[in-house]
């Protein structure tokens, strides 16, 4: 009987396990190793943080669907990776630090045959002075949408901002990432206009002034050099849609910034030019970077082998080309295929967990050598098809020995489509439909663009917020394991 | 090498907002035909993109020099305007856009090398119509609604007469045109409960159903003779061209008469 050991169990490792689980039957443990109890749909977290939907929405218990499916659930945190074991004995092991009630804190070593990395990001507030409260977690000057448990947060300080606005209290919203390498500006691009729409809806539009902070290149570059979208039959970028839902929404904008400090009600940042600013605001949702979460990993004999494992920002170390040099030789093959450690091939990486090769966007500094560039998007639908992939290559290991062909899925075989809220409501709500193929540029298949415009389809719309909210049905009808859930995609 | 600039009708079917990546001999032959394009045409300015190429490059003409714009980024924009533009894609067309009135933009020479650039009221026009070819779109994007609607008449008479004044939006005859869409859609709502109802409901049905199609074709009838009473004041307006008029109390018809068929059938 093999074990395989599923490290994070958010949208890849979920995915993982369940694959596998289902693949491998009863003659195979899978164990998950996660620290919350409960599963989180984070993508519906923006609509906790405006009050239209509540945290028990997003979230279920994971015991419950472990234990139906026979997977193996320790409520736990990984700690370090022993990818030789120890002297004496050569089965690989991690240690585990439980945070289960009655139990928090206490240790365990959980052997493995396979390894799988789903451990997702660190949200790594504290790369922002101001943005983190020192020690890790988020700071009190801003708020975050990433968790639930920020949402509903959130929710409850823009709750108090409303109300102060009621009471004709002019407030300054700012909304937007909270570094110069941040990722998931489709996130916070959602929250703000969520707001928007709250605002109007509450009738104190014209008390707020709401304003979007962000290190894109572009607005409406989410992190790809743009997505695409239909207009009048053809193909635009997402740019030109973005500037116009601004300009309607009347919503303030400053892009190519790197947030430099977060105090209470004000922020300093640096734009593409060098220059300084500050900007003051009543509530600021500000997403931060994402850095790997810091795992540690020895050899046999205790030496720190981390850097075998792991790169210099906690990511783990997979099939891609790390050493792709500058950005005129970036190729799409410079991209992981198998998200299987070079080192140990019983290790892999699956989701926001494995190291990129380097950026998708074209690198950018100001002259003052800040990086101000997004770092690449990391969205659910990669993490779940890397994580059913990554499923597939360690069940085929299992069955037919460590020599089968691995599954691949590349990111630069991948589309996204990426369908954005921006405002809820059965008859009112909107959201942009936007596509781009594939994710990564293949300047080789696609010369000029590395971009196929033909896979293009959407457009912003009640139809594109109904579709998000079926999404939101069917990814949690889907994690619950519920009859025919192998049939939804990832 | 002087290239055709594309224009309208000519849909561009090839990509756009291509990063350049090499600083070589193909950059320097696209800002080569991109200079003698616009010479030869007596142009301010050309993106690689109305001469065929997907890629982010520019060439501004302003005083005689040239301006070489690589990966254009525009960090900054300030001030509203809405200046009268022409562009070489819409030829003698003009159109009233919504644009910055001063722009901040980062960009590289053909060296490859980062360059600043601050640009003001025609400059910052200018570049930030070429940005918006780039990406793979006119300054079509830049209008407002009416003046869209506007830029369509000019397009399709192929005229630069019209004004918003000569040619306004929200007509009273399009107002009807909406009023009979809604109502035949409201018809064909209603018929779908029919499936639900008892006879002497079905009845009552189908009886409201027969009145709503005799409204919907006397508004239609209206329609077809207020619409030409209104293109006698607008007759440079293509909305109000008889030919159009006649198409549109056919299509209507054609819907109500479906509706007609529906309730017959179903009732
Ligand atoms: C607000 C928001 C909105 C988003 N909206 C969208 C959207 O609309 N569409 C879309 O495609 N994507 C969206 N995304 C991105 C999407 O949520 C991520 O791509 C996806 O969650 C990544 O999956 P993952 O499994 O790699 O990481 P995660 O889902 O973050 O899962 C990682 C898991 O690992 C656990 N973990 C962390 N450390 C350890 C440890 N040491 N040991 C064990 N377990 C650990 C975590 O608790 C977590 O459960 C959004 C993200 C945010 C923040």
């Amino acid at each position: 009987m093999a074990r395989l050991v599923i490290m994070g169990g958010g949208v890849a490792g979920h995915t993982t396990a369940t694959f596998a689980k289902k693949w491998l039957g009863k003659d195979h443990e899978v164990v998950v190793v996660t620290p919350n109890s409960q599963w989180n749909w984070i993508p519906s977290n923006i609509w906790v943080g405006v009050g239209q939907m509540e945290k028990k929405d997003v979230v279920f218990p994971l015991a419950p669907i472990y234990k139906k499916a026979g997977i193996i659930y320790k409520q736990a945190l990984a700690t370090t990776i022993h990818p030789e074991g120890k002297e004496g004995d050569d089965t690989p092991f991690i240690i585990i630090q439980s945070t289960e009630e009655g139990s928090v804190g206490e240790t365990e070593t959980l052997t493995y045959d396979y390894l799988v990395n789903a451990t997702g990001p660190k949200l790594n507030f504290d790369a922002t002075p101001g943005l983190g409260d020192g020690s890790g977690q988020m700071g009190s000057n801003t708020v975050s949408v990433c968790t639930a448990e920020h949402a509903v947060h959130a929710n409850d300080e823009l709750t108090k901002t409303f109300e102060k606005a009621k009471a004709g209290k002019r407030q300054k919203i700012l909304v937007g990432t909270g570094h110069g390498t941040c990722t998931c500006q489709g996130a916070a691009f959602e929250y703000i206009f969520n707001i928007e729409h709250e605002a109007k809806k509450a009738g104190i539009r014209d008390m707020l002034d709401i304003k979007w902070i962000s290190n894109e290149a572009f607005l409406g570059d989410f992190g790809m050099g743009g997505l695409h979208m239909k207009v009048g039959g053809y193909a635009v970028s997402s740019k030109l849609f973005a500037e116009s839902l601004y300009a309607e929404r009347n919503v303030e904008w400053i892009i190519g910034a790197h947030t430099s400090k977060v105090e209470e009600g004000k922020i300093e940042y640096e734009l593409l030019d060098g220059t300084m600013h500050e900007e003051t605001f009543d509530f600021a949702m500000l997403i931060p970077p994402f850095s790997g979460v810091g795992f540690k990993a020895y050899a046999k004999d205790g030496a720190d082998i981390t850097d075998q494992l792991f790169m210099p920002n906690g990511f783990m170390k997979v099939d891609a080309k790390y050493d792709a040099g500058a950005y005129e030789n970036w190729k799409a093959s410079d991209w992981p295929e198998t998200y299987q450690n070079p080192s140990f091939g019983n290790i892999f990486a699956a989701g926001i967990a494995f190291a990129p090769p380097h950026l998708i966007s074209k690198p950018m500094s100001s002259p003052n050598g800040t990086p101000i560039n997004p770092t690449p998007p990391r969205t659910g639908m990669p993490a779940g098809i890397i994580g059913k992939a990554v499923a597939h290559s360690v069940c085929d290991m299992i069955k037919a020995g460590d020599d089968v062909e691995l599954h691949k899925a590349s990111m630069a075989e991948m589309g996204a489509a990426c369908v954005a809220s921006a405002g809820k409501g059965v008859l009112h709500g909107t959201a942009a439909a936007m596509t781009v193929y594939p994710v990564v540029p293949d300047f080789e298949k696609y010369p000029g663009t590395g971009r196929d415009t033909k896979y293009t389809f959407g457009e912003i719309g009640l139809a594109g917020h109904w579709i998000k909210h079926i999404l939101h049905h069917m990814f949690i009808y889907k994690a619950k394991l519920k009859p025919g859930w192998t049939l939804i995609p990832e | 090498m002087i290239k055709n600039i594309t224009t309208y009708p000519t849909q561009t079917n090839f990509g756009f907002g291509g990063t350049v990546r090499h600083f070589d001999e193909t950059l320097t032959q696209l800002l080569t035909d991109l200079k003698e394009t616009i010479e030869e045409n007596h142009l301010d300015g050309l993106a690689a993109f109305q001469i065929g190429s997907p890629l982010s490059v520019m060439v501004i003409k302003k005083e005689n020099e040239f301006i070489e714009i690589i990966n254009p980024v525009v960090f900054t924009k300030e001030g509203k305007i809405n200046p009268v533009e022409t562009t070489a894609y819409f030829p003698q067309l003009t159109a009233t856009t919504t644009r910055a009135q001063k722009i901040k933009l980062m960009y590289e020479n053909r060296q490859g090398e980062q360059q600043f650039l601050t640009a003001e009221d025609d400059l910052a026009i200018l570049i930030q119509r070429k940005v918006d070819y780039l990406m793979g779109s006119t300054f079509l994007v830049r209008l407002s609604p009416e003046e869209k609607q506007l830029f369509e008449q000019k397009l399709a008479s192929n005229s630069d007469e019209l004004t918003l004044e000569s040619c306004p939006t929200g007509l009273k005859s399009e107002k009807i045109l909406t009023t009979i869409k809604y109502g035949v859609i409201v018809g064909v709502v209603v018929l779908t409960s029919s499936f639900l109802l008892s006879d002497s409901h079905l009845n009552m049905l189908k009886s409201l159903e027969y009145i709503l199609i005799a409204l919907l074709f006397l508004l239609t009838l209206g329609y077809f003779f207020y619409a030409q009473y209104e293109g006698k004041k607008y007759n440079t307006c293509t909305s109000c061209q008889i030919g159009n008029i006649v198409a549109m109390t056919l299509i209507k018809s054609i819907h109500i008469t479906g509706l007609f068929l529906l309730t017959y059938w179903l009732t």
